[in-house]
């Protein structure tokens, strides 16, 4: 597996990962040793688009937003999609001012802020972060996105298609005023001259072409991975199992679950044996009822997260991966 | 001759209406579904919102008469 000849292609994209699961099942740790493993045969980019970061913590070191190489080969990044959104916002607004009149642009600037208020604003923005950092050509063999918890996940792979029909709906609409126009001109200027010269028209196909580019990433199916953590216990397991459900009813296949925090067959005897039986339980299930094949099962490691228990993760997913 | 350019441009007034209705139903509280990308039309469009704004404001009801247009909804 070499840089060489994909770098040579057009369209060269990343394998991604994506790694989701509740909340403190341990997904950024496995992410990051996921990162490592990944390393050892390319240029690899771990990034957080979990508002709660934690790359930070986990590798004891302060991760920004514009990568940062932590090893040979690794690079992490938290993405603060809020930050982002405030430099969007303060750019839209300075266009508006130098588009009319200070009045005019002083109320539309508040429309602005409505928008920016909306429900929708931060998760759309996030996707575009992880397209923008996907479609880059040819900056990173792999990228694993380490993304908040799981329904924000889900929601990631049903937006492109949807963006792109309600985009295809507003630049359809969009050509059928210009071509009213061109007719009500009786000649005097053309559908296509029209079509060139107008600014909305533009604008709409530009953001249809890069989501474009984000739908061929997400159906690109043998470069995406999308890996649910969890821990052999009851509530993770049921929203591990509701997951890969919806994603499987929007047809988008999930390649495994990793567990994390098994008890291993050492430990067993000095574990509350109601414990170590809870987790045997809830292990099996995992192995049969998900219906996606368990790709990882990594020990509960004792002395919490700590560089040599990162590598000892990696060991274990670097087989996963291979 | 003059009817027809009337009623061309009546039309495209009527078209223009809904498509700014699609991208800025906030505005309406009808959540739009990429407030996003709403954001960074509003400086392209500045001229044309706040006359759209007044027209919608001169309709009767302009969910009455959105809802009329959508088959099956009436």
């Amino acid at each position: 597996m070499t840089d060489g000849p994909e770098k040579r292609e057009v369209f060269f994209l990343p394998d991604v990962f994506f790694v989701g699961g509740k909340g403190g099942v341990g997904k950024s740790t496995v992410a990051v040793a996921l990162g490592f493993a990944l390393s050892e045969r390319g240029r690899t980019l771990v990034a957080s688009t979990d508002p709660a970061h934690s790359l930070s913590d986990i590798l004891s070191e302060g991760i920004g937003p514009s990568p940062k190489k932590v090893g040979e080969n690794l690079f992490c990044v938290e993405i603060d999609v809020e930050k982002e959104l405030d430099r969007y916002v303060t750019s839209a607004k300075r266009q508006l001012f130098s588009a009319v009149s200070p009045a005019v642009a002083e109320r539309l600037s508040r429309f602005i802020d409505i928008l920016r208020d909306s429900p929708g604003t931060v998760e759309y923005a996030t996707f575009e972060k992880i397209v923008q950092i996907v479609s880059n050509p040819s900056s990173y063999r792999y990228v694993v996105f380490d993304t908040a918890p799981t329904g924000h996940t889900l929601r990631l792979f049903v937006l492109p298609d949807l963006l792109q029909s309600w985009l295809e709906e507003l630049v359809k609409r969009r050509r059928e005023v210009l071509r009213l126009e061109a007719m009500r001109s009786l000649g005097e200027k053309s559908f296509e001259e029209l079509l060139e010269k107008d600014a909305l028209h533009r604008s709409l196909e530009r953001r249809l072409e890069s989501v474009k580019r984000a739908v061929k990433v997400f159906r690109n199916r043998e470069h995406l991975h999308i890996f649910f953590v969890l821990n052999p216990e009851k509530l993770p397991f049921e929203e591990t199992r509701r997951a890969i459900r919806a994603l499987s009813d929007i047809g988008v296949p999930v390649s495994g679950v990793i567990v994390n925090r098994v008890i291993p067959k050492d430990l067993e005897g000095k574990l509350p044996e109601v414990l170590v039986r809870e987790s045997r339980f809830w292990l099996n299930r995992i192995r049969s009822d998900l219906g996606v094949p368990v790709l990882a099962e990594i020990p509960l490691l004792m002395g919490g997260v700590r560089p040599e228990t990162i590598r000892e993760m990696a060991g274990a997913l670097g087989r996963v991966i291979a | 001759m003059d009817n027809l350019t009337e009623r061309l441009a009546t039309e495209q007034v009527a078209l223009e209406d809904e498509l700014m209705f699609f991208m800025f139903s906030d505005l309406f509280g009808f959540p739009s579904p990429f407030p996003h990308i709403a954001i960074e039309l509003v400086p392209i469009l500045a001229d044309r919102i706040e006359p759209w704004l007044k027209r919608m404001a001169s309709k009767r009801s302009v969910l009455s008469e959105k809802f009329s247009q959508c088959d099956g909804w009436a």
